[in-house]
C-alpha cells in the first residue's frame, strides 16, 4: 500500500500543480515592473507593486474607471443575489414538502424549473438582448440583474426545496396547531433556521453574477455602467500591452469570490452536497 | 388566494418572460432565408465541425479527470497531499474566467508566454499555442477542462460521500483489488450520477462561449469559433441579427434531445 499511497501523491501533486499554475502565472507577472514583463522570470527579481498601484489609482489608460467598473459589479452582484434569494426561496418552499400544493401541481413545477437549470445560459443570452432591446431596458440596472436571476433562481430553489425537506415536519404541525397560518411559518419559522441554505444561496448568485461576463457584454453599453469584466474584455487582443498591470487588474478581480468561496465553503458544499445526493 | 399557492408565482413570471417569451420573440426574428444561409456558410459549417471536436474532446475529459480526482479525495483522506489538493481543485471554479483567461493567454504567448520559456529551457521547442488551429483549439480545451473539471470533481464527490462505508470494508475483507470495486461498487452505485453529470456537461459545453471568446476570440482567422461565438460575431461586428440568431437555434434539436433525456432520468430516479 505504501507505493501505491506514493504514486497517489505524485499524481495529486501534479493536480495542484495544473490547478495552481495559471493563479501563479497571474501573481509572478503582476508583480513585476514593465521592463520585466518581456523577460518572464519564474520568480519576481523583488517585490514590485507597482502594477496593483496603477490599478487602484486609476493611472493607466484602460482602467481610468475601475473603481466605478467595480462598484458596478458589487451593485449588480448583491441585486442578483437579494432578488435571486426571494424568488427561489419562495418556489423553492412551494416544490417542498412542506407546501401543500398537490402532488402534482410539484411535478410540474419541478419540471419547469429543471428545463430552466439544464438550458445552456448562452443560449438564452441572444433571446434575452433582443427582449432588452424591445423593452428598452439595455444598458439598466434593472436589465442585467432580471437576466442574471433568471439564470440563477432554478438551481437556488432547487437547493432551497431539498433544505426545506429535511425540516422535521413536526414544526410545522406543531406552528399549525399554534394558530400560526403559512405566511406565518414561513417567515418566523422556516426562514430562521434556513440561515445555512441562505446563505448558500446568496454566495452562489453573488459569484455567478460576479463572474459572469457574456451577459453584461450583451446588456451594458455605456463605458461608465460596464462591470469589471467588462472593462477589462480590453485587454483582449493587445498583445504588446502591460501585462503586469492587466494580471494584477486580474487578481484584483477574482479575489472576492474566491475570498468568498473560501469563507463560505462548508455552505456551498453541503448544499451542493444535498442536491447532488437526489440527482 | 393562500401563501401557498402565490409563492411559486415570481418564478413563473420569471420562467415565462425571461426565457419562454425571449425565446419565441427572436424565433420569430428568424427569416427562412436566414436558416438557408447558413447551410452554404463556410464558417459556419467549420464552426459546427469546431463544436463537435470542441465536446467530444473537452467532456470525456472532464468527467474522466473528475471521477478520477473524486477517487482520490475519497479513497486516499488521509494523505497530506491529497487533502492539500482537496482545497484547492476548486479554485478554478471561483476564479472569474475573465481573470484566468487573462492568464492563459498570456502564459500561451508564443514569445513571452512562460509556458514556451519552460518548454525552451527543458530543451524542447516553442508551441504557437494561439497562432495555429489546432493548438489554439487545444489551448480552449485546456482552457474549458481547467476551469469546468471541480465542478462535476464536486458532483461526483458527493455522489460518492453517500455510499455507505460498510460495503467498501466487505468488498476489503474479500480481497477486492481497488478495480474490482471501482467496477462492482462505486461505480454501479454512481453511475446514474454520472450520466447526468455526462449529459449536463455536454450540454452546457453545447454552449460554452466564455472559453472561446476569451483564450482565441475565435481566432487565428476566425478558425476557432463554435455556434455560440459565431452567432455572437454575426450579430454584433456584422449586425445579421436574423442570421445570429438562426445559429443560435440551429443547435437547439440536440439540446432539447439532450435536455429530455436528463429530466428522464432524473425522474425515473425520484
Amino acid at each position: 500500500m505504501r507505493k501505491l499511497d506514493l504514486l497517489i501523491s505524485f499524481i495529486a501533486l501534479i493536480l495542484i500543480i495544473w490547478t495552481l499554475f495559471p493563479v501563479y502565472n497571474m501573481i509572478v507577472t503582476s508583480l513585476l515592473t514593465y521592463d520585466e514583463v518581456w523577460r518572464m522570470p519564474y520568480f519576481p527579481p523583488k517585490l514590485f507593486f507597482g502594477a496593483y498601484l496603477e490599478v487602484i489609482t486609476q493611472s493607466y489608460w484602460r482602467l481610468t474607471l475601475f473603481w466605478t467598473w467595480l462598484w458596478n459589479s458589487l451593485r449588480i452582484s448583491f441585486l442578483v443575489a437579494l432578488l435571486s434569494l426571494m424568488v427561489s426561496s419562495l418556489f423553492g418552499y412551494s416544490i417542498s414538502n412542506k407546501s401543500s400544493l398537490s402532488r402534482r401541481t410539484k411535478d410540474i413545477l419541478n419540471t419547469t424549473s429543471m428545463l430552466a437549470y439544464i438550458f445552456p445560459s448562452s443560449l438564452l443570452s441572444i433571446p434575452i438582448y433582443v427582449l432588452m432591446f424591445k423593452y428598452n431596458l439595455l444598458d439598466t440596472d434593472l436589465g442585467l440583474v432580471l437576466a442574471l436571476s433568471m439564470l440563477t433562481i432554478p438551481f437556488n430553489a432547487w437547493m432551497a426545496a431539498q433544505y426545506f425537506n429535511e425540516i422535521p415536519r413536526e414544526l410545522r404541525e406543531a406552528s399549525a396547531i399554534d394558530g400560526a397560518s403559512t405566511l406565518t411559518f414561513f417567515i418566523r419559522i422556516l426562514l430562521p433556521i434556513s440561515i445555512p441554505i441562505i446563505i448558500a444561496l446568496s454566495v452562489y448568485s453573488f459569484m455567478f453574477s460576479w463572474n459572469s461576463f457574456l451577459y453584461p457584454v450583451l446588456l451594458l453599453s455605456h463605458e461608465s455602467n460596464y462591470t469589471l469584466p467588462l472593462g477589462m474584455s480590453t485587454f483582449l487582443g493587445a498583445d504588446d500591452s502591460p501585462w503586469n498591470i492587466f494580471m494584477a487588474a486580474s487578481i484584483l478581480y477574482a479575489l472576492p469570490p474566491v475570498i468568498i468561496y473560501y469563507l463560505f465553503k462548508q455552505y456551498l458544499v453541503s448544499g451542493l452536497f444535498r442536491g447532488a445526493v437526489k440527482g | 388566494m393562500k401563501f401557498e399557492e402565490i409563492a411559486p408565482l415570481p418564478f413563473i413570471f420569471f420562467f415565462i418572460f425571461l426565457m419562454i417569451y425571449p425565446l419565441i420573440l427572436s424565433l420569430s426574428m428568424i427569416s427562412f432565408k436566414d436558416a438557408l444561409t447558413l447551410f452554404g456558410d463556410e464558417l459556419y459549417i467549420r464552426s459546427l465541425k469546431n463544436l463537435f471536436i470542441f465536446i467530444g474532446v473537452a467532456v470525456p475529459v472532464k468527467l474522466v479527470l473528475a471521477l478520477f480526482i473524486s477517487a482520490i479525495l475519497s479513497g486516499f483522506r488521509r494523505n497530506p497531499i491529497v487533502k492539500l489538493l482537496g482545497v484547492i481543485y476548486p479554485l478554478p471554479w471561483a476564479i472569474p474566467a475573465m481573470s484566468a483567461a487573462l492568464s492563459f493567454r498570456w502564459s500561451l504567448n508564443y514569445d513571452f508566454g512562460i509556458v514556451n520559456k519552460m518548454l525552451v529551457d527543458l530543451g524542447l521547442w516553442k508551441i504557437p499555442w494561439l497562432l495555429t488551429y489546432p493548438t489554439a483549439m487545444l489551448s480552449i480545451i485546456l482552457f474549458h477542462v481547467w476551469k469546468w473539471t471541480p465542478l462535476w470533481t464536486l458532483m461526483l464527490f458527493s455522489a460518492r460521500q453517500a455510499i455507505p462505508e460498510e460495503l467498501y470494508e466487505v468488498a476489503k475483507i474479500d480481497g477486492a483489488s481497488l478495480f474490482q470495486v471501482f467496477k462492482n461498487v462505486t461505480f454501479p452505485l454512481i453511475r446514474n450520477t454520472f450520466l447526468v453529470c455526462l449529459l449536463l456537461s455536454s450540454v452546457w459545453s453545447m454552449g460554452e462561449f466564455e472559453a472561446i471568446w476569451l483564450v482565441t476570440m475565435g481566432d487565428p482567422n476566425a478558425s476557432t469559433h463554435t455556434i455560440t461565438t459565431l452567432g455572437f460575431r454575426e450579430i454584433f461586428a456584422y449586425g445579421n441579427l436574423g442570421k445570429g440568431i438562426a445559429m443560435y437555434f440551429s443547435v437547439f434539436p440536440v439540446v432539447v434531445a439532450v435536455m429530455v433525456s436528463i429530466i428522464f432520468i432524473l425522474r425515473r430516479e425520484s
